[in-house]
């Protein structure tokens, strides 16, 4: 048995005697349910209390709580790999792949987001300033919505093709890296 | 990640043997290729669930695929 091998079965028998996998399962279940809900709880706190409000310095702690909370998570995939890959509502990963169709799909799939994006921004911006628009002001206010909710949809449709196919590549790098192993 | 394991050189071979690629491996199974690529690489341990869907989508039993053969095992250290 080499100095490797006997380390690898050392740590397994010793991970078996000290901790029962179940309970260590449900521990770390339990904590990401709970983080969250807290994310979550903090973002809902957030948007509510800037409509409320219109002031930014009334959520300083909420952002602060969702921002840490996002780097930790950050962290923690990239420790761990994970790359942030275009998936469908109920979880299914997009194809991966360079050929034309797949590609297609996953450009489909950026517009979509960036549409969703556009609509859900236009309408808390509403919400939070009335007619008054982020970048500039239009008499005309559906011009103004208009204008704005398109530039906001460029901006993101750049963003999640340049942010996802960079970790699309970067996955399939990782994963013809493992193949090779 | 839990405990480290062993390359899988079983899966890999069983799954070349049925002609399947990692990524259609995943998709018959409901994973990512990058968790087939861990598992095949020794990086990550499958739950029993994982195990047998595998098992089912290659024709191959646990005892084929999973059951560690030490000598052989050691091999590859």
């Amino acid at each position: 048995m080499t100095y490797f091998g006997g380390m690898i079965r050392m740590k397994k028998m010793t991970g078996n005697v000290k901790k029962d996998e179940r309970q260590h399962w449900l521990l770390t279940e339990s904590l990401a349910t709970a983080a969250f809900v807290a994310y979550f709880y903090g973002l809902i706190l957030l948007v509510y209390k800037l409509i409320m409000t219109k002031d930014l310095k009334n959520v300083y702690v909420e952002l602060g709580l969702i921002t840490i909370m996002f780097i930790t998570m950050s962290i923690h995939r990239i420790l761990n790999k994970t790359y942030d890959i275009p998936s469908t509502i109920s979880g299914k990963v997009l194809p991966t792949g360079s050929s034309k169709e797949e590609k297609r799909g996953r450009i489909i799939y950026y517009i979509k987001d960036s549409l969703k994006f556009s609509i859900i921004f236009i309408i808390f911006k509403f919400m939070w300033r009335g007619n008054k628009g982020f970048l500039f002001h239009l008499d005309n206010i559906f011009l103004g919505f208009l204008i704005e909710g398109v530039l906001i949809f460029i901006v993101i449709y750049i963003k999640d093709y340049l942010w996802y196919e960079y970790n699309v590549r970067r996955y399939n790098a990782y994963c013809e890296s493992l193949e090779q192993e | 990640m839990g405990v480290e394991v062993l390359k899988n050189r079983r899966l890999r071979i069983a799954r070349i043997e049925n002609d399947l690629s990692q990524e259609d491996l995943a998709n018959i199974v409901g994973v990512t290729r990058q968790t087939i690529g861990l598992i095949e690489a020794g990086k990550y341990n499958p739950s029993l669930n994982l195990c047998i869907a595998i098992c089912k989508a290659t024709g191959k039993t646990l005892n084929d695929l999973f059951w560690g053969d030490d000598k052989n095992e050691e091999d590859d250290w």
